[in-house]
């Protein structure tokens, strides 16, 4: 074996989570994961985004050692997993796949079950902290009620209290909201953008765009095994240019002046239009865009349809969603009942 | 496409570490094989180690041996008796064997034939002639005969019954009396087998020291006894102890070969004084006890009694049990000495239709167990074990001995 | 044993740790990630010890099994007093040619014999059962609810988690054994004379001695089923049903007990596990005969040795998928 302390102070600036060519195979041949390289920087709300059975369920187990790799590895916290589970998996709360609970024992007696099979947690302790857990899922009232009266929503708090027993350097959340009502999901929205304020990155899986384009600073796309794409959420939704959307009562007239000036794919709905604007390296060649200092200026262009006596009702572009990101990537919709 | 290439971080051989998975786990299981494969290999080493010892000792002729044996002074001794028989007794369906059955009362006659088949041990103590007990050990239970002074007590703990017998002051007593410990289970010990061997030696013998042998940990010389003639019995083969001259092993292999058709050893002796509280014996409040005189009384209304002793070792001790039973006869001497007795029913099961074909399923068996001689006497079957054969005729006559079947067809013809 | 043992608790001084600390059940309990490694102690890795005997005994299942093994006794007991009541004796009634099973004869001779006569019977079928189904769903069951990920994330340790697992396992064994052996032996005091006991060897001991031997024969009881819990472990790594694990330990255990009546296999009943159970009857002997004894006690070792050593390999190299 080398030498962990070594590898601590020359890994601790990396990555929360560094995977190289992360693999698995299972028995049978089906591959569940294909060479992934994922980095989840320290400090990040990392959104872990695809279909259900795009394997990320496979790969969060791979990361917290329940799953062997067939092939590449996987670094958390700077420590190569499986072997270094038992100094890394301490600072790691985690909720994989949804809550599991013992129904014969009460909500309390659930997370001192827990607490308990971690060696590093302090059995003085114990109480104060399960205390603080349940408190900040808001399940106080309930920590003497047993586990199998819970609702699907309870049980998906206690989950998440029991990830957070001890103070973590990373929460790993596979499908959290999962269950939860609206206001649930809200509340669970809010504690986690309190947790990684307070420092702690957090690596959220969801099938659910929206969720992640709201609480995630950095995301990963997941489809069919292989990674789409990684990066921030604004370079992801900037990557996905925006539509330009003009409505207007004189169509004929918008389109024939849009595509002067470059704009493809023009779609027509009544009095709006909607098209893709040319972007900065993909533009055609043979139609340079007017004032070839740079990318077609969008007030230009209203100048240039109102010049032409179209009348402009509004004018904009369309923010990019991750879903368009998501089509734009696989080229198929995003079947989240699949 | 905004992918992040991962950058380079801790520079060792960890992303390069080609881990072959799948011998790593095989290698775990081989854990459990080695377990498995060390004990296995225990199992099989140890007792062959065990056994091996043959240790040095000072010469010393049959006579001098036979003579320590018979000057031997031990009063007190205590250990465990192994007995394994294979004597060659088909293996009847139902298991019943040929021993009797198992009388309710806990009498000794009923047990001794118990032994004649099979392993068994047996738990001896000895001190002096006035306290003797042997027990033999069963599962979860065990068969005592104790003999404390006048006293004979019988405890079967498995049925819970007991038997007990006074024996009259003045010794020695006649025979059928008990004046001692029962003779059939004291007749089990290395020590009596040797004694009733040793008294059939004759000019058909022949006796040597055999090496030397480690037996219950104890250095012991080997006398051979072969018999002459027409026996089934290959060779009788006593250790003794070289210290204190007690026989510690009886064995006794067939002319024919193979394992020890019986085997007699101590597997753990002591030569110090047992402990007192072995020989005394209260029947607790739940146990039913048979008393000997209410037995002799019931003996007389049924008759004679079903005590027959085992034939292997009846013939084996010269004259053992003339007159004992008015309708035993013993033909010939020594090793070769034949065994004539009736059956109660005057014949075989099958009557005079001795024949397979004739009989169906239970002619079948006879066949298989038996074959057909005729001879002057008439005809009969002979019933082949390792040791023993017996004849049967068809006049409901048995002969019984250690012999070949032509000495015992000679016997049955002079008889008749 | 891969697990990264190198990186063990680093056993800084468990000095500073705030345990007067008032509880505060504010978000700030909950402090930002630290820097600097918590203090460990080597003790408290005996917490998933205790909580595992707490997830056993609390379970219902468990406390019907144990009740369920003292009522067998009490059953016996109470029938074997009313067959004697009138003065006669086990098995009259059936001809005497049948004794029946082992000490039930003894049993009104003196009612500490109800205990063995228990053990004896529950030994060879009552006893393992419950044991196998304690240890058949000990892993199988986490796997089955899905606390097994949880646990493992914790980080238990698979090591570590399956000493535990099999350790509480042991400790149940030892636990139906009291309870059969004390349910027998008050029963036993209440319908039966006790006093003096003649022991099967027909030497008679004092009570005392006589508890004392009882005792040694409940340990030993509990030692002959550690077999069956290695091996009821073993199967548990092996499916992530909890179920299946528990019919499949118990099938197993049935299939041995009819082998092992079976004399044309007399080849294999050594090697069986349940082959030497009874000897702890020797202990009832005067003197006591080790030899049954250390032969059980040596091939249940074999067995521990063999299946814990399997088990451990299954289940420190297994995906846990469920």
């Amino acid at each position: 074996m080398d030498q962990p302390s070594a590898q601590d102070t020359a890994a601790s600036p990396a990555a929360a989570i560094e995977t190289r060519g992360l693999t698995k195979r299972y028995r049978g041949g089906q591959l569940a994961v294909s060479s992934l390289d994922l980095r989840v920087p320290r400090g990040s709300v990392f959104g872990f985004l695809g279909p259900n059975g795009s394997g990320k369920t496979t790969t969060i187990r791979m990361l917290m050692g329940l799953i062997e790799a067939s092939s590449g590895g996987a670094r958390v916290l700077g420590e190569p997993m499986p072997r270094a589970a038992r100094t890394v998996l301490p600072k790691v709360g985690a909720l994989i796949e949804g809550p599991a609970l013992y129904g014969f024992l009460s909500g309390r007696d659930n997370l001192a079950r827990f607490d308990a099979a971690d060696p590093t947690a302090d059995p003085r302790s114990r109480a104060r902290r399960i205390d603080a857990a349940l408190d900040r899922v808001g399940l106080t009232a309930a920590a003497g009620k047993k586990a199998r009266a819970y609702s699907l929503g309870m049980k998906q708090r206690l989950g998440l209290a029991s990830a957070l027993l001890q103070p973590r350097e990373l929460l790993i959340l596979d499908e959290p909201t999962n269950g939860l009502d609206p206001q649930g999901m809200r509340e669970i929205r809010t504690l986690v953008r309190e947790l990684a304020e307070d420092g702690t990155t957090v690596f959220l899986s969801s099938h659910l765009l929206d969720e992640i384009e709201q609480v995630c600073t950095h995301a990963a796309v997941m489809a069919q095994g292989r990674l789409i794409t990684q990066g921030t959420v604004a370079e992801l939704v900037a990557a996905s240019r925006g539509r330009l959307a003009v409505t207007t009562p004189d169509p004929a007239e918008a389109v024939r002046i849009l595509k002067e000036h470059g704009v493809t794919d023009l779609v027509v709905q009544d009095e709006r239009i909607t098209g893709e604007l040319p972007s900065v390296e993909a533009g055609p060649p043979e139609e340079p865009p007017q004032g070839a200092e740079g990318p077609l200026d969008l007030a230009e262009l209203n100048a240039a349809l109102v010049h032409g006596g179209v009348r402009v009702r509004s004018f904009g572009t369309e923010r990019a969603s991750l879903e368009d990101v998501f089509v734009s990537l696989t080229g198929e919709g995003f079947d989240v009942a699949g | 496409m905004a992918r992040i290439r991962p950058t380079q971080v801790a520079e060792d051989d960890f992303w390069e570490d080609e881990r072959p998975v799948r011998r790593r786990k095989a290698f775990r299981y081989g854990l459990p094989v080695a377990v498995a494969g060390v004990a296995a290999a225990t199992v099989g080493l140890v007792p062959a180690l065990a056994d091996s010892g043959s240790p040095d000792l000072p010469k010393i002729s049959a006579e001098e041996l036979i003579a320590k044996i018979a000057t031997s002074d031990t009063q007190q001794l205590s250990g465990s008796v192994k007995i394994d028989t294979d004597l060659g007794f088909p293996a009847l369906p139902g298991g019943g064997g040929f021993g009797g059955g198992s009388d309710s009362a806990a009498t000794p006659t009923s047990k001794l034939p118990e032994l004649a088949a099979g392993g068994h041990t047996l738990r001896v103590a000895f001190d002096g002639p006035d306290r003797q007990r042997v027990s033999i050990l069963e599962e979860a239970a065990e068969y005592s005969l104790i003999r404390n002074g006048d006293q004979v007590w019988a405890y079967d703990s498995g049925s819970n019954t007991a038997y007990h017998a006074t024996a009259p002051k003045k010794a020695p007593a006649k025979r059928g009396e008990r004046p001692e410990l029962p003779k059939d289970l004291k007749d089990a010990t290395p020590q009596q087998l040797a004694k009733r061997a040793l008294a059939a030696v004759d000019d058909t013998t022949e006796v040597k020291v055999d090496g030397t042998a480690k037996v219950a940990g104890r250095d012991a010389y080997q006398l051979a006894i072969i018999p002459r003639g027409d026996s089934t019995i290959g060779a009788v083969r006593i250790a003794v102890d070289a210290d204190k001259g007690v026989p510690l092993k009886f064995t006794v292999t067939a002319k024919s070969g193979g394992k020890a058709a019986v085997d007699v050893r101590f597997t753990s002796v002591d030569f110090g004084k047992p402990t007192a509280r072995g020989f005394e014996f209260t029947p607790p409040k739940g146990t039913k006890v048979t008393e000997q005189r209410d037995l002799d009384r019931a003996a007389r209304k049924h008759g004679a009694g079903l005590d027959k002793g085992l034939p292997g070792l009846d013939a084996i001790g010269k004259g053992k049990g003339k007159g004992e039973h008015p309708d035993l006869k013993v033909i010939g001497e020594g090793w070769g000495s034949v065994a004539q007795l009736s059956l109660p029913g005057g014949g075989l099961p099958t009557g005079k239709h001795l024949s397979g074909k004739e009989a169906g399923p239970a002619g079948d068996l006879m066949d298989s167990l038996s074959s057909k001689v005729e001879g002057q006497f008439g005809s009969g079957r002979i019933f082949h074990t390792r040791l023993v054969n017996a004849l049967v005729t068809e006049d409901g006559k048995v002969f019984v001995g250690a012999v070949g079947k032509d000495t015992l067809i000679d016997a049955a013809n002079k008889a008749k | 044993m891969s697990q990264a043992e190198t990186a063990a608790a680093p056993t800084a001084p468990a000095g500073p740790v705030k345990a007067t600390e008032p509880a505060e059940p504010t978000r700030a309990a909950v402090p930002t990630a630290p820097d600097a490694p918590r203090p460990v102690s080597p003790l408290w890795t005996l917490s998933l010890f205790r909580s595992e005997l707490a997830i056993t005994f609390r379970r219902w299942r468990t406390i019907a099994l144990l009740g369920v093994l003292a009522l067998v006794p009490v059953l016996i007991g109470v029938a074997v007093w009313i067959e004697t009541r009138d003065g006669g004796s086990v098995g009259a009634g059936r001809g005497g040619d049948e004794v029946g099973p082992a000490f039930f004869s003894q049993v009104t001779n003196n009612g500490i014999f109800l205990v063995f006569a228990s053990l004896a019977t529950m030994l060879p079928i009552f006893l393992p059962m419950a044991i196998g189904v304690i240890a058949g769903d000990s892993v199988a069951g986490e796997a089955n609810g899905g606390t097994l990920r949880y646990l493992l994330v914790a980080p238990a340790g698979r090591t570590r988690l399956l000493l535990a697992k099999y350790a509480a396992a042991l400790v149940f064994c030892l636990v139906a054994t009291v309870v059969v052996a004390v349910a027998a032996l008050t029963v036993g005091a209440m319908l039966f004379p006790h006093g003096d006991v003649t022991l099967i060897s027909g030497t008679r001991v004092s009570y005392g001695e006589a508890l004392g031997r009882a005792a040694v024969i409940a340990g030993l009881v509990a030692l002959s089923l550690t077999g069956i819990a290695a091996l009821g472990l073993f199967i548990s790594t092996l499916t992530s049903s909890g179920i299946a694990a528990m019919a499949a330990t118990v099938g197993l255990l049935i299939t041995v007990q009819i082998v092992n009546t079976i004399p044309q296999l007399h080849i294999v009943h050594p090697y069986l596990f349940t082959h030497y159970w009874l000897s702890f009857a020797d202990v009832l002997r005067d003197p006591i005969l080790w030899d049954g004894v250390v032969k059980n006690l040596g091939l249940q070792a074999l067995y521990v040795a063999v299946f814990g050593s399997a088990a451990w390999a299954r289940f420190t190299t297994r995906d846990i998928t469920a």
